[in-house]
Protein backbone atom coordinates (compact mmCIF):
# COMPACT_ATOMS: atom_id res chain seq x y z
CA UNK A 1 0.00 0.00 0.00
CA UNK A 2 3.34 2.54 1.36
CA UNK A 3 4.54 1.51 -2.04
CA UNK A 4 1.61 2.33 -4.49
CA UNK A 5 0.93 5.79 -2.75
CA UNK A 6 4.91 7.12 -3.00
CA UNK A 7 4.29 5.46 -6.77
CA UNK A 8 1.25 7.50 -7.50
CA UNK A 9 2.73 10.68 -5.17
CA UNK A 10 5.71 10.32 -7.14
CA UNK A 11 3.92 10.60 -10.67
CA UNK A 12 1.60 13.43 -9.49
CA UNK A 13 4.68 15.88 -8.96
CA UNK A 14 6.06 14.84 -12.62
CA UNK A 15 2.80 15.87 -13.90
CA UNK A 16 1.62 18.31 -11.72
CA UNK A 17 4.10 20.99 -13.11
CA UNK A 18 3.33 20.50 -16.85
CA UNK A 19 -0.63 20.14 -17.24
CA UNK A 20 -2.11 22.73 -19.22
CA UNK A 21 -6.15 22.70 -18.74
CA UNK A 22 -7.91 23.18 -15.48
CA UNK A 23 -10.09 19.75 -16.38
CA UNK A 24 -6.34 18.01 -15.83
CA UNK A 25 -5.88 19.87 -12.75
CA UNK A 26 -9.34 19.07 -11.46
CA UNK A 27 -8.56 15.36 -12.01
CA UNK A 28 -5.13 15.66 -10.16
CA UNK A 29 -7.04 17.66 -7.10
CA UNK A 30 -9.83 14.77 -7.28
CA UNK A 31 -6.81 12.18 -6.83
CA UNK A 32 -4.84 14.36 -3.99
CA UNK A 33 -8.54 14.66 -2.17
CA UNK A 34 -8.17 10.81 -2.03
CA UNK A 35 -4.82 10.19 -0.82
CA UNK A 36 -3.82 12.81 1.51
CA UNK A 37 -6.07 10.88 4.59
CA UNK A 38 -3.69 8.08 3.24
CA UNK A 39 -0.49 9.77 2.99
CA UNK A 40 -1.21 11.25 6.53
CA UNK A 41 -1.23 7.98 7.97
CA UNK A 42 1.58 6.65 6.31
CA UNK A 43 4.00 9.23 7.90
CA UNK A 44 6.29 12.38 7.27
CA UNK A 45 8.00 11.30 4.45
CA UNK A 46 4.95 12.32 1.75
CA UNK A 47 4.47 15.56 3.22
CA UNK A 48 6.77 17.55 1.39
CA UNK A 49 5.96 15.69 -2.47
CA UNK A 50 2.24 16.31 -1.75
CA UNK A 51 2.98 19.82 -0.30
CA UNK A 52 5.40 20.04 -3.37
CA UNK A 53 2.35 19.32 -6.06
CA UNK A 54 0.05 21.34 -4.20
CA UNK A 55 2.59 24.16 -4.85
CA UNK A 56 2.92 23.41 -8.37
CA UNK A 57 -0.71 23.28 -9.21
CA UNK A 58 -0.91 26.65 -7.41
CA UNK A 59 1.73 28.17 -9.59
CA UNK A 60 0.26 26.88 -12.94
CA UNK A 61 -1.32 29.56 -15.21
CA UNK A 62 -4.33 27.02 -16.18
CA UNK A 63 -5.65 26.95 -12.07
CA UNK A 64 -8.71 28.50 -11.52
CA UNK A 65 -9.66 30.59 -8.57
CA UNK A 66 -12.26 27.87 -7.50
CA UNK A 67 -9.32 25.18 -7.54
CA UNK A 68 -6.82 27.71 -5.75
CA UNK A 69 -8.92 27.63 -3.22
CA UNK A 70 -9.30 23.54 -3.15
CA UNK A 71 -5.64 23.22 -2.74
CA UNK A 72 -5.71 25.34 0.18
CA UNK A 73 -8.19 23.42 1.75
CA UNK A 74 -6.28 20.65 0.81
CA UNK A 75 -2.76 22.36 2.27
CA UNK A 76 -4.76 22.61 5.25
CA UNK A 77 -5.28 18.97 5.87
CA UNK A 78 -2.56 17.62 7.34
CA UNK A 79 -2.87 20.78 9.94
CA UNK A 80 -6.24 19.54 10.45
CA UNK A 81 -5.45 15.99 10.85
CA UNK A 82 -2.78 17.26 13.58
CA UNK A 83 -5.60 18.92 15.55
CA UNK A 84 -7.89 15.98 15.42
CA UNK A 85 -5.50 13.52 16.73
CA UNK A 86 -4.53 16.84 19.49
CA UNK A 87 -8.63 17.05 20.69
CA UNK A 88 -8.85 13.13 21.16
CA UNK A 89 -5.48 12.88 22.60
CA UNK A 90 -6.40 15.97 25.10
CA UNK A 91 -9.81 14.46 26.18
CA UNK A 92 -7.70 10.92 27.01
CA UNK A 93 -5.40 12.78 28.94
CA UNK A 94 -7.80 15.58 30.77
CA UNK B 1 37.52 73.13 29.51
CA UNK B 2 34.66 74.26 27.97
CA UNK B 3 35.75 73.41 24.71
CA UNK B 4 36.91 69.78 25.90
CA UNK B 5 33.37 69.09 27.91
CA UNK B 6 31.70 69.97 24.08
CA UNK B 7 34.22 67.65 22.45
CA UNK B 8 33.50 65.00 25.05
CA UNK B 9 29.43 65.39 24.10
CA UNK B 10 29.62 65.17 20.73
CA UNK B 11 32.10 61.97 21.12
CA UNK B 12 29.28 60.35 23.56
CA UNK B 13 26.45 61.34 21.23
CA UNK B 14 28.44 59.92 18.26
CA UNK B 15 28.64 56.99 20.13
CA UNK B 16 25.34 56.89 21.22
CA UNK B 17 23.57 57.23 17.64
CA UNK B 18 26.33 54.39 16.66
CA UNK B 19 24.95 52.01 19.27
CA UNK B 20 21.62 52.74 18.06
CA UNK B 21 21.44 52.02 14.78
CA UNK B 22 23.73 49.02 15.88
CA UNK B 23 20.58 47.70 18.10
CA UNK B 24 18.27 48.44 15.33
CA UNK B 25 20.36 46.15 13.03
CA UNK B 26 20.75 43.37 15.62
CA UNK B 27 16.84 43.64 16.25
CA UNK B 28 15.52 44.16 12.71
CA UNK B 29 17.48 41.10 11.52
CA UNK B 30 15.62 39.46 8.74
CA UNK B 31 15.76 35.95 7.21
CA UNK B 32 16.07 34.81 3.60
CA UNK B 33 12.89 32.72 1.68
CA UNK B 34 15.40 29.96 1.59
CA UNK B 35 15.93 29.15 4.68
CA UNK B 36 12.64 29.90 6.21
CA UNK B 37 11.97 27.07 3.05
CA UNK B 38 13.76 25.06 4.64
CA UNK B 39 12.77 25.03 8.14
CA UNK B 40 9.11 25.25 7.32
CA UNK B 41 9.45 21.38 5.50
CA UNK B 42 11.38 20.47 8.56
CA UNK B 43 8.37 21.80 10.32
CA UNK B 44 5.97 20.01 8.31
CA UNK B 45 7.46 16.58 9.02
CA UNK B 46 7.77 16.93 12.49
CA UNK B 47 4.44 17.97 12.02
CA UNK B 48 3.26 14.89 10.75
CA UNK B 49 5.11 12.49 12.84
CA UNK B 50 3.56 14.23 15.96
CA UNK B 51 0.27 13.05 14.24
CA UNK B 52 0.38 10.15 13.94
CA UNK B 53 2.53 9.90 17.23
CA UNK B 54 -0.95 11.62 18.65
CA UNK B 55 -2.92 8.51 17.20
CA UNK B 56 -1.85 5.71 19.42
CA UNK B 57 -3.53 4.65 22.62
CA UNK B 58 -2.53 6.65 25.70
CA UNK B 59 0.49 4.78 27.71
CA UNK B 60 -0.97 3.15 30.79
CA UNK B 61 2.12 1.43 32.00
CA UNK B 62 0.68 -2.07 31.11
CA UNK B 63 -0.10 -1.20 26.82
CA UNK B 64 3.63 -0.67 26.28
CA UNK B 65 6.15 -0.26 23.82
CA UNK B 66 3.94 1.32 21.44
CA UNK B 67 1.68 3.91 22.88
CA UNK B 68 1.83 7.50 23.84
CA UNK B 69 3.56 9.39 26.67
CA UNK B 70 0.68 12.03 28.15
CA UNK B 71 3.80 14.76 29.47
CA UNK B 72 5.19 14.15 25.49
CA UNK B 73 1.78 15.14 24.81
CA UNK B 74 1.44 18.31 26.85
CA UNK B 75 5.14 19.43 25.38
CA UNK B 76 3.89 18.50 21.42
CA UNK B 77 0.73 20.44 20.96
CA UNK B 78 1.38 23.66 21.93
CA UNK B 79 4.61 22.96 20.21
CA UNK B 80 3.15 21.92 16.40
CA UNK B 81 0.66 24.73 17.37
CA UNK B 82 3.01 27.94 17.68
CA UNK B 83 5.41 26.50 15.12
CA UNK B 84 2.65 26.60 12.71
CA UNK B 85 1.16 30.17 13.16
CA UNK B 86 5.04 31.39 12.74
CA UNK B 87 4.89 28.92 9.59
CA UNK B 88 1.61 30.48 8.36
CA UNK B 89 2.53 34.32 9.13
CA UNK B 90 5.99 33.36 7.31
CA UNK B 91 4.45 31.94 3.91
CA UNK B 92 2.10 35.33 4.07
CA UNK B 93 4.96 37.48 4.28
CA UNK B 94 6.49 36.37 1.79
CA UNK B 95 3.50 36.15 -0.53
CA UNK B 96 2.55 39.70 0.24
CA UNK B 97 6.41 40.50 -0.04
CA UNK B 98 7.95 38.81 -2.96
CA UNK B 99 11.54 39.16 -2.59
CA UNK B 100 11.69 40.58 0.12
CA UNK B 101 13.67 39.21 3.49
CA UNK B 102 11.71 37.85 6.25
CA UNK B 103 10.95 39.36 9.94
CA UNK B 104 13.45 37.18 12.03
CA UNK B 105 11.52 36.73 14.97
CA UNK B 106 8.97 35.14 13.09
CA UNK B 107 11.89 32.44 12.19
CA UNK B 108 12.78 32.12 15.37
CA UNK B 109 9.65 31.27 16.83
CA UNK B 110 9.55 28.23 14.00
CA UNK B 111 12.94 27.16 14.68
CA UNK B 112 12.16 27.29 18.59
CA UNK B 113 9.48 25.06 17.65
CA UNK B 114 11.52 22.88 16.00
CA UNK B 115 13.71 22.19 18.44
CA UNK B 116 11.04 21.64 21.04
CA UNK B 117 9.69 18.94 19.09
CA UNK B 118 12.72 17.75 18.36
CA UNK B 119 13.99 17.19 21.54
CA UNK B 120 10.87 15.92 23.12
CA UNK B 121 10.89 13.20 19.74
CA UNK B 122 13.89 12.39 21.05
CA UNK B 123 13.57 12.67 24.91
CA UNK B 124 10.36 10.04 24.29
CA UNK B 125 11.95 7.60 21.29
CA UNK B 126 9.33 8.88 19.44
CA UNK B 127 10.79 8.14 15.45
CA UNK B 128 8.73 8.29 12.26
CA UNK B 129 4.95 7.22 13.84
CA UNK B 130 3.51 4.63 10.88
CA UNK B 131 0.68 3.01 11.58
Amino acid sequence: MTGLVTALVALLSQIAPILGDASSIAKVIETLTQLIPVAVQIGEDLVQPIKNIIAALSANSATTADQMAQLQTLDAQYDAAFEAAATVAQSQDS
Amino acid sequence: MKQFFALFLVIALTSCTQLQSAWSVLTSAQVTPQVVLVAGNTFDGLESIATNYLKLPKCTGSNGPICRNAKATAAIIPAVRSGRVARNNLEQFFSDHPGQLGPQGLYDALQSAISTLQSTFAQYNVQGVAQ
